[in-house]
């Protein structure tokens, strides 16, 4: 597991890192996949300190929403930084994932989603 | 901005679209193109590269190097693509439905969809036994 990953309660918190590309997509798709085997059903992927994204790294992002959703988990996105915020705009990621301008904000949105549903 | 090109020959696989990444966003920064437009223009050149190592470089007859070239002159930046393979118009590629549910979507077309949006113009041509693909961005 290369994906630095750490617990806030419920949620686990992952922090994407530098760029995501079409090399460094098939870690990141192993390491989020694994965190999905290992029952994880509230992950916050922290884009900080993301500055670049390709579609590889989408279509795991793709894969790993479309999963939760099936186990009625939930995956959300913060802290995206204007150039990856508008590749989530142009593919229409922005209307099918959850995003949250920082990671407070997500904390405290994952925690009453998670209070509404129980 | 500052005028220059760059040309360059790329082996056939995913580890050289990673350094020919590093490489454009450099000479973008080294060329004074504003950030925006850096991202915008190597995220569409990752894009189109990537396919071609993706399907180029899986069919026979395999693509065995891609030249890129990049201008940038007069606020206007120019690059253009070209391999060896069979020949391959990603813009063939359908429009992934990006109105469609979280459920409906595939990861399909999206690198395409991306650099067609990202540019001001994207065009495919097949010259003797290469494909070219020329793209072209107005920086304001």
């Amino acid at each position: 597991m290369q994906l630095p990953i750490h617990q806030e309660g419920n949620i686990t918190v992952a922090s994407l890192t530098g760029q995501i590309d079409s090399v460094s997509a098939v870690d990141l798709e192993r390491d989020i996949m694994l965190l999905l085997d290992q029952n994880t059903k509230s992950l916050l992927l922290d884009c900080s300190e993301l500055d670049y994204i390709n579609s590889a790294g989408l279509r795991v992002f793709l894969l790993a929403a479309k999963r939760l959703e099936q186990s009625a988990g939930s995956l959300a996105f913060c802290s995206l930084d204007s150039n990856v915020l508008m590749v989530f705009e142009t593919i229409g990621f922005d209307r099918i994932l959850t995003i949250y301008p920082d990671k407070s904000a997500a904390l405290a949105g994952m925690n009453s989603a998670t209070a509404k549903a129980a | 901005m500052r005028t220059g090109s760059l040309s360059t020959k790329l082996d056939v696989n995913l580890y050289e679209t990673e350094r020919l990444n590093q490489m454009v966003r450099q000479f973008g920064k080294w060329h004074q193109m504003p950030d925006d437009a850096v991202f915008k223009i190597s995220l569409s050149i990752d894009e189109l590269v990537t396919n071609i190592v993706m399907h180029g470089g899986r069919k026979e007859p395999r693509a065995h190097e891609i030249v890129l070239r990049l201008t940038i002159s007069n606020r206007e930046v120019h690059a253009e693509i070209e391999d060896d393979g069979r020949a391959f118009n990603p813009l063939d590629a359908p429009t992934p439905d990006i109105s469609a549910s979280l459920f409906e979507r595939n990861a399909g077309g999206m690198g395409i969809h991306l650099a067609r949006t990202l540019m001001d113009a994207i065009h495919y041509s097949r010259i003797g036994q290469r494909n070219i693909l020329t793209l072209t961005k107005r920086v304001a």
